[in-house]
């Protein structure tokens, strides 16, 4: 008698999971289908060529400078707002979160408006920032419309995604340890570069490839403050919105460019990390 | 004999949620100090605050003749600038560096960081570890690194926080021999350095008598008793300390003494307890104190033979707990009481939980203090 219902909930079991692979199915479907879409392109090995099209050679290198500049700028100012937050209680704690995380739901159109009226030569920095810089560099110097444009639009965008990250790494480093390591005689700098960014590496790690891939696909922000010029704030994601209204082919071969290059991201993280776990 | 300079002073009060820990402790160069007491009485608040790593409200902390902390004069050194190695409650191991990376991290700048560490290892036997990294050491091996770790380093002062208590019976045990010799070790001068002393904090009483060379007792907070091993054993102060060495230990009152009588009368309650040799005690509070052995069970007063007739508790069985080769005989006599009786002694009293019993404890069995 006790037998009998098990088959049935065997069988109920694989039913679900069933349900579950045809549910996935879908959504791999749906998410697969564009990219093979883009690489079938490709295929064909006309775009290919335009590898070596001086527009995307131009168009990656800026993306390239700007965005290791944008992710170094957002580690350096990052790094101890995350560890701010992942340590400490203070009143205004969560209002300073909520603010940090906001660029990764703000549209980035409006994130460009922001910065322009900020850092704009009428803007609140601006126009002290403006005269400032054309006194040290003796030429004309403003920042919209140029690379530093690009950098800053990448950066504000960015910085949330590394913030998140490297925040939750130091949040799973023992309290214990670093006061451990300060009995041992290093102070808070030495334990903090000792034991605590060691031990949040792979977080840390998680968090700049995030925030590097984020400013190299940043693409509203970047042209309502930096413009699209070619050679000076053409990234490629500019640079895709360009070509598509000269070459299609062109728009193609970028378009494969930033899809590999953000693979590629993906993949050398997940193996860097599980090295270091080991 | 002559005054040692403490190797630590203290004297502080810390708030902790529910009550104030308050704590006035000393220890001698190569003294170690074991701080035993229920869980929740403060002592790893202790051991914290002498790190640096909890503030106290008040008091002062002195460290080899240094003030590290001084609530008055606003002195409060951190703990990297305290010379104080502490061996933590799970050990806190780096668990990114091997077992001689863990030693090595505390003696940074150190000429002889090298030799110092390879000694260590080898001193608690971890030299062919020595590379491994913490989790591919068993918990008895973490803590041995542990304590390489706090001892290698140049500090005055050695903490241990219930160096036990991530550890199974079984270790314990012959960790418990293991831990006795390196402290012997480590507090001892070593490389032309004086003696340090250590302060080790544990809720288990063997701990403190196997460790410890005076044994303080705190209790909520307070201290209730600071003494030497053989002091805390046999003159437990606190119901707290009784219950763990299994020693009955009676509140009472010494009535005035009679000239010429050998025995002195203590009221417990509304009894009269006859002990010996206590003729020059003051009158007033006393604790009497002896040995579960010492008591003997009858199933109905008894008026013979050499026994003190008078120190005869009526009392009932209130729980039986056999133990290898006796019976321990938890009892009520109006204060709680325990008796060891031998099985066959315990069968012909027919001692079941319930039965009422007269507990006869001897006058010359009693130590009886102030």
């Amino acid at each position: 008698m006790r037998s009998a219902p098990l088959p049935q909930a065997l069988r109920e079991r694989k039913e679900g999971r069933a349900l579950l692979w045809l549910g996935s199915a879908l959504f791999f479907g749906f998410a697969l289908l564009p990219l093979v879409a883009l690489m079938g392109a490709a295929i064909p090995g006309r775009p290919l060529r335009y590898l070596a099209d001086p527009m995307l050679q131009q168009a990656l290198r800026i993306s390239a400078i700007t965005s290791l500049i944008a992710t170094t700028l957002v580690v350096v100012t990052g790094l101890p707002v995350a560890y701010l937050l992942a340590r400490y209680r203070f009143r205004g704690r969560e209002v300073l979160d909520t603010l940090i995380d906001l660029p990764m739901t703000l549209p980035p159109v409006v994130a460009g408006v922001a910065l322009l009226l900020a850092f704009g030569r009428a803007g609140w920095v601006g126009q002290h920032v403006d005269g400032m810089l054309d006194a040290l560099f003796h030429r004309d110097v403003h920042i919209p419309l140029s690379t530093t444009a690009v950098v800053l639009a990448q950066a504000f965008m960015a910085a949330p995604f590394f913030i998140r990250s490297a925040r939750a790494g130091f949040e799973t480093v023992p309290l214990q340890l670093e006061h451990a390591a300060m009995t041992l005689g290093r102070n808070r700098w030495g334990v903090f570069w000792a034991v605590t960014v060691p031990l949040a590496a792979p977080a840390l790690l998680a968090g700049v490839v995030l925030a590097w891939a984020r400013a190299l696909s940043e693409f509203g922000a970047t042209l309502m403050f930096a413009g699209s010029l070619p050679g000076v704030t053409q990234t490629l994601p500019l640079a895709v919105m360009g070509a598509m209204e000269i070459d299609l082919d062109l728009a193609i071969a970028l378009s494969v460019l930033s899809l590999v290059l953000a693979f590629g991201a993906l993949i050398g993280a997940k193996l860097v990390v599980r090295q270091w776990r080991l | 004999m002559a005054a040692v300079t403490p190797q630590l002073e203290l004297d502080i009060e810390v708030v902790l949620e529910t009550f104030a820990l308050e704590l006035a402790l000393t220890a001698a160069p190569g003294e170690t100090v074991v701080l035993v007491g229920p869980s929740g009485s403060g002592k790893s608040t202790c051991l914290r605050a002498l790190a640096g790593l909890a503030r106290p409200r008040s008091g002062q902390i002195r460290l080899a003749g240094q003030t590290v902390f001084d609530a008055h004069h606003r002195i409060d050194l951190p703990p990297w600038k305290r010379r104080v190695g502490m061996v933590f409650q799970d050990y806190a191991l780096f668990p990114h560096l091997t077992a001689e990376r863990n030693v090595l991290f505390g003696l940074r700048g150190v000429p002889d960081a090298q030799a110092r560490t390879q000694e260590w290892l080898e001193a608690l036997d971890l030299t062919d570890l020595a590379l491994r990294k913490p989790s591919q050491l068993s918990g008895g091996q973490q803590q041995r690194v542990a304590l390489a770790r706090a001892a290698a380093t140049d500090s005055d002062l050695l903490l241990l926080d219930e160096p036990f208590g991530a550890l199974d019976a079984a270790t314990r045990r012959s960790v418990r021999g293991e831990l006795r010799r390196f402290l012997q070790r480590a507090t001892g001068a070593h490389g032309g350095r004086p003696p340090r002393a250590t302060v080790l904090v544990s809720h288990d009483y063997l701990d403190a008598l196997t460790l410890g060379d005076r044994i303080a007792v705190l209790e909520a907070g307070r201290l209730t008793q600071v003494g030497t091993r053989d002091e805390v054993l046999r003159r437990p102060r606190t119901p707290f300390l009784a219950a763990l060495t299994a020693h009955n230990m009676v509140e009472g009152r010494a009535q005035s003494a009679v000239p010429g009588s050998d025995l002195r009368e203590i009221a417990v309650g509304p009894l009269l307890l006859h002990v010996a040799g206590a003729a020059d005690l003051p009158a007033g509070p006393v604790f009497l104190s002896f040995g579960p052995q010492e008591v003997t069970l009858l199933r109905t007063a008894s008026s013979g033979g050499d026994m003190s007739p008078r120190n005869q508790l009526p009392a009932t069985v209130r729980e039986i707990v056999p133990l290898p080769d006796r019976l321990r005989i938890y009892l009520d006599a109006g204060f709680p009481l325990i008796a060891d009786v031998v099985r066959s002694a315990a069968a012909d009293l027919r001692l079941e939980e319930g039965t009422r019993v007269i507990a006869v404890v001897k006058s010359t069995a009693i130590e009886v203090y102030c």
